[in-house]
């Protein structure tokens, strides 16, 4: 199989890419017409890229071209992720503090909680859709109380979120549509700004607000962060929860060996990042001419860089495709990308995969698929890697 | 943060608008939009000695097109100010880092200001800001004369709101009366000399915790730091592992390799994912995350990029 298979978003293709990307790791780095970027495939290589964002500007990350700055487009695209330095420095330092683990702790127990409260609801049913039982509501609802968004709305949220999303990799997207959801989601938050201006809680949607109060940022750039941050928060962790989920169906001896030692499900998260990251590639655009791997980038060129490939390269992971939490450097892969885009809500991700595989292997005591593994379908996309659907068959601790 | 790289930009005006302050505006000669920034932030100016002088942005943040500085002539200054002032004129080119800001405007209802001097930069921008925002707000604003101080016209236009006191006809601020009573809705912002920043400490000291911020000013900063750039010994206390770390390697790689579980992602001191507790030593911060405040308290540190100043350090991993 080729890469070029996995861009056209043949089902099969979607489902393992990963042959897609040993191809390309064969050949190195390379321009493909179909992606009309140089395709970066190799672990050394992608980070090369992603260290030296002088050279690899963000400002095409999701791969949509760059709108005109004074094109209304250009004011409802993402504030953080298609941000260069320095202004990205100073956007992402409104709100850095207030993601690093030591503040996100303080969010456990209600995550916890909520994991709690959606097992108990689902301990009576037998088969159940764990996508739209338990991966699609723990992360929305976590994020509106992180941001102080009311969690009564966290089905517009989803729903806004998932539009948003599904143009992200796709084909034939209508960019006057994804103008007209993103209005109508930042026209929303206008009054949930406005409200929060005299908040006396610290929350995110608080911070965002004083900036904007304080002059720093517009209406629309406050908005737009907002969308951002909430978008981010919560389609990626519904995607890595549900392979993760997979994973586990997949093999049931693993389940059991992490319901007997669940101390180290950090380490499976880590291994279920590196097999499975949610986003599987991104693009950047050469602003000076480079080298990467031993090929000449023009200035101007598409950079096309796969983390899913990189993370499954054999020259930095020993036996590549094969899950092996103990390997010793499991957290190395770049799921969250790395250098100063690195993901900002990736400890609260990692806080819910964990709290969630906890709180789901010691409430079981066998997960299976409900239907064939051969079934699984993902959705139409090179960048989001996301089951549509995943029936698994539960038998619940008696309580 | 990775502006680091020196730009260049042209002194579009050069005018002395007190004894001894110079304001530089400055310009990128094509034209092009300066970077952001906000209230508090400062520049790196080069001097041309391999050093680099810190000065506060004290213009309009909306004027994406110019920044303005304003520099002390310093009797004892060997180089910083002594540059700006003999070395730069109109037409000159000066090598520029930043903007970067460790003294930011936080949310408050209100605002107590206190500039000390040449200290009145950074509070310039923060009065515009606070008085854009309707948050009420006074500045208390010392120096040795009137003639010496800077913007004191540019002030007039706020009215009763700022308090000009000259030490010729004043004698010291009167820190004792505006902070007498602590309060919960005001944020103090201070800049000045050592003294007056020790005197507004003290004056704040039973103000609620987190009320008070304060600038000082930094004599120089070096382009490139050797301190904590050699070898030195960690031990990760929790794991029971003691290991040396080399000058071309991070703590974070020394620990992978002795097999300990840490977390990563940016491994660039921004995202503050490997931040790590420090039971011993004394690390030489380098990540763009903690607080100058944090950094010197030396508790927490980012492993993938800071080091050690001291010969071992011990941390709780």
């Amino acid at each position: 199989m080729r890469f070029e298979d996995v861009l056209s978003l043949d089902p099969a293709a979607l489902r393992c890419p990963f042959t897609g990307y040993a191809d390309a790791r064969e050949k190195g780095v390379y321009f493909s017409p179909e992606a009309n970027a140089y395709v970066v495939s190799r672990y050394a290589d992608v980070s090369q890229v992603l260290r030296d964002s002088r050279t690899y500007s963000s400002s095409i990350t999701t791969g949509a071209p760059k709108p005109p700055p004074d094109s209304e487009m250009a004011k409802y695209i993402p504030f953080l992720l298609l941000s260069d330095d320095p202004d990205h420095a100073r956007r992402r330092s409104i709100v850095n503090r207030a993601f690093v683990p030591a503040k996100l702790a303080a969010w456990e127990p209600l995550v916890r909680s909520l994991c709690t409260q959606i097992v108990d609801g689902l301990s009576g049913s037998e088969v159940v859709e764990f996508i739209d039982a338990f991966a699609v509501p723990l992360p929305i609802t976590v994020i509106t109380h992180v941001l102080g968004v009311p969690p009564a709305d966290a089905g517009r949220f989803r729903s806004w979120s998932d539009q948003l999303a599904a143009s992200i990799g796709a084909h034939n997207v209508d960019p006057g549509e994804v103008l007209r959801i993103a209005k109508e989601f930042a026209a929303y938050l206008g009054p949930l700004l406005d409200e929060a201006r005299n908040r006396e809680q610290n929350d995110i949607l608080a911070i965002i607000a004083a900036a904007e109060a304080a002059g720093e940022l517009p209406r629309h750039d406050a908005a737009r962060f907002v969308m951002e941050l909430l978008i981010a928060g919560n389609i990626t962790t519904t995607h890595h929860l549900s392979s993760t989920l997979l994973m586990l169906a997949r093999n049931p001896e693993l389940a059991d060996r992490y319901r007997g030692d669940p101390d180290t499900i950090p380490k499976l998260v880590e291994e279920s990042l590196r097999l499975e990251a949610p986003i599987q590639g991104f693009f950047r655009l050469a602003t000076a001419d480079g080298e990467v791997g031993g090929v000449k980038i023009p200035a101007g060129s598409r950079v096309m860089v796969l983390y899913g490939s990189a993370n499954r390269d054999g020259a930095t992971f020993d036996d590549p495709d094969t899950l092996r939490p103990e390997r010793a450097n499991v957290t190395t892969h770049l799921a969250f990308g790395r250098g100063i885009h690195a993901c900002l809500g990736a400890p609260l991700a990692r806080m819910e995969s964990r709290i969630a595989l906890e709180t789901l292997l010691s409430r079981t005591t066998s997960i299976e698929l409900a239907e064939p593994a051969d079934n699984v379908e993902y959705l139409p996309s090179f960048v989001n890697r996301g089951l549509r659907a995943l029936p698994l068959r539960v038998t619940w601790v008696r309580s | 943060m990775s502006s680091t790289e020196p730009v260049s930009l042209l002194v579009a005006g050069r005018d002395v608008i007190a004894d001894d302050v110079v304001v530089l505006t400055l310009r990128d000669a094509g034209a092009n939009e300066l970077p952001e920034w906000t209230p508090g932030a400062h520049i790196d100016i080069l001097t041309g000695d391999s050093m680099s002088r810190q000065y506060s942005l004290c213009g309009d943040p909306a004027d994406r097109g110019a920044w303005r500085i304003a520099v002390l002539r310093d009797p004892a200054s060997r180089g910083g100010s002594r540059f700006v002032h003999d070395g730069l004129s109109v037409g000159s080119t000066v090598g520029v880092r930043g903007p970067r800001n460790h003294f930011p405007l936080q949310p408050a209802e209100r605002y107590l200001f206190v500039a000390g001097g040449i200290g009145i930069t950074p509070i310039l921008p923060m009065i515009a800001a606070a008085e854009s925002r309707g948050a009420p707000w006074r500045l208390l604003y010392g120096g040795r004369r009137r003639a010496s101080m800077a913007f004191v016209d540019e002030l007039g236009r706020y009215g009763d709101r700022v308090l000009i006191r000259p030490e010729d006809e004043y004698g010291l601020l009167d820190l004792a009366s505006v902070l007498a009573q602590p309060r919960t809705d005001t944020l103090v912002y201070a800049c000045g000399p050592e003294p007056l920043l020790r005197a507004v400490e003290e004056h704040c000291g039973h103000w609620p915790a987190g009320s008070l911020h304060v600038e000082r000013f930094t004599a120089k900063t070096f382009d490139d730091e050797p301190a904590g750039a050699d070898t030195f010994e960690v031990e990760f206390k929790r794991s029971g592992v003691t290991a040396t770390v080399p000058p071309d390697k991070s703590i974070m790689e020394v620990a992978e390799e002795a097999g300990i579980f840490v977390l990563s992602s940016c491994m660039e001191g921004t995202c503050g994912t490997c931040e790590t507790t420090v039971v011993e030593g004394e690390p030489v911060h380098r990540d763009s995350i903690l607080t100058p405040q944090e950094q010197a308290a030396g508790d927490t540190m980012m492993i993938c990029v800071s080091r050690c100043r001291s010969p071992r350090l011990v941390l709780d991993l």
